[in-house]
């Protein structure tokens, strides 16, 4: 039974004539064998000859008819402004939800970072982290939103030893939420990302 | 006179230089694509669906979107795979449409619902009633299986198109494909193992 698991896989390519001599042998060996995956092999054999016997479905004999009327009622929607103007509609509709949704997104940032608190991981921009200039990102912000600076409130002090020193940009990814500080400052940062 | 050795020499070539004619405004070469293509898809369409009206509505909405965007094709596919994704694509769009409307149910169907064109044969009248009642059971059961087994033994099997054009096609690897079929395969002649011990191939 396992073995015929195991060849199971490969009567397609048996039937198909697509193997290698060595597997081919070894499935031939199984088949003489064993009549159940003898009977399936032949079943699988007739059906792709039955399959490829079908019946072949044709077009109706007016199909170029209604596929000529049907661009020629298209040329003409296009060419009347109405028409051409319904035919954008999805598009500006798409550009207008993108819109909106950067705008309200912003928004709403915007009204969640009016404390000055960091909202996720806080670096600094190519600046040692005296600097009083962080940078505050979250997941949730599409690149084209605009970037927001926040004043951070916490000294170097309370950052973690290994965290010390210059950061860059390329640093953000790498911040690791645990080492950001704990307290009342930093409690929205799980609504974003952690 | 000029008209007709126009459409000889449009005749002879490739479908990528057709359409390569065609997005340089000959419509001509447009109609000859239509000409090639319509059966196929709409064999391969039929077969995917189970009824002839939606097929035609697919095939002619694929043949539309040929149309529309023909400066989309470049030759870095063959022209076949392309439209073949196009029509599949659609054909599974129509497909979840209808499973969100539960109106399809292949097997409510009856021969009389069935207007599609069959081929003469030269078969006596019984045996091709037995040929066409044989037919829809294959064809029933063809419809039974998931829609990703159901297209890729449709396009190995009775499209009869290459594993590697199949990859293209569907957009995943030759190894899922072959693998696609013969669970396909596995699960078709299991569910036809009667007609397939009875029926013996044409030669």
């Amino acid at each position: 039974m396992n073995t015929c698991k195991r060849f199971s896989p490969s009567f397609s390519d048996f039937v198909e004539n697509d193997m290698l001599s060595e597997q081919r042998l070894a499935l031939e060996e199984h088949l003489s064998v064993c009549s159940g995956c003898q009977t399936t092999v032949a079943r699988l054999q007739n059906l792709r000859d039955t399959l490829n016997q079908l019946t072949q479905v044709q077009a109706a004999p007016d199909f170029e008819a209604i596929l000529r009327a049907r661009i020629r009622r298209e040329g003409k929607r296009a060419a009347t402004p109405v028409f051409a103007l319904r035919s954008m509609m999805p598009r500006l509709a798409m550009a207008a939800l993108a819109g909106t949704l950067i705008f309200v997104s912003a928004s709403f940032l915007l009204r969640q970072n009016s404390g000055n608190a960091p909202v996720a991981a806080v670096f600094s921009i190519d600046q040692p982290l005296q600097s009083p200039f962080y940078r505050t990102v979250s997941p949730a912000i599409p690149l084209t939103a605009p970037i927001f600076y926040t004043l951070d409130k916490f000294s170097p002090k309370q950052w973690p030893a290994n965290r010390k020193g210059k950061f860059s940009a390329s640093d953000s990814l790498s911040v690791d939420p645990r080492d950001l500080p704990r307290g009342p400052q930093n409690s929205r940062a799980s609504l974003f990302s952690l | 006179m000029e008209d007709n050795s126009k459409k000889k020499n449009l005749e002879q070539l490739s479908d990528e230089d057709l359409i390569e004619h065609f997005q340089q405004g000959d419509t001509g070469a447009y109609e000859l694509i239509v000409r090639r293509y319509k059966n196929q898809l709409s064999n391969f369409v039929f077969r995917f669906l189970g009824t002839q009206e939606d097929a035609e509505d697919v095939v002619q909405e694929t043949f539309l979107r040929v149309f529309r965007n023909r400066f989309a094709y470049t030759r870095v596919a063959k022209f076949s795979t392309w439209i073949y994704t196009i029509a599949g694509n659609l054909a599974r769009t129509e497909l979840r449409r209808r499973k969100r409307r539960r109106l399809f149910s292949i097997s409510s169907l009856g021969l009389e619902d069935r207007d599609y064109e069959i081929a003469d044969d030269d078969l006596n009248p019984e045996a091709q009633a037995n040929s066409t009642l044989q037919e829809e059971i294959i064809q029933r059961e063809i419809g039974k299986l998931s829609p990703k087994f159901r297209e890729v033994i449709i396009l190995r099997d009775v499209q009869e198109l290459s594993y590697e054009e199949i990859s293209k096609i569907i957009r995943v690897p030759i190894g899922t494909v072959k693998s696609r079929v013969n669970r396909a395969r596995l699960r078709l002649q299991n569910r036809l193992k009667i007609l397939l011990e009875k029926r013996k191939p044409k030669p």
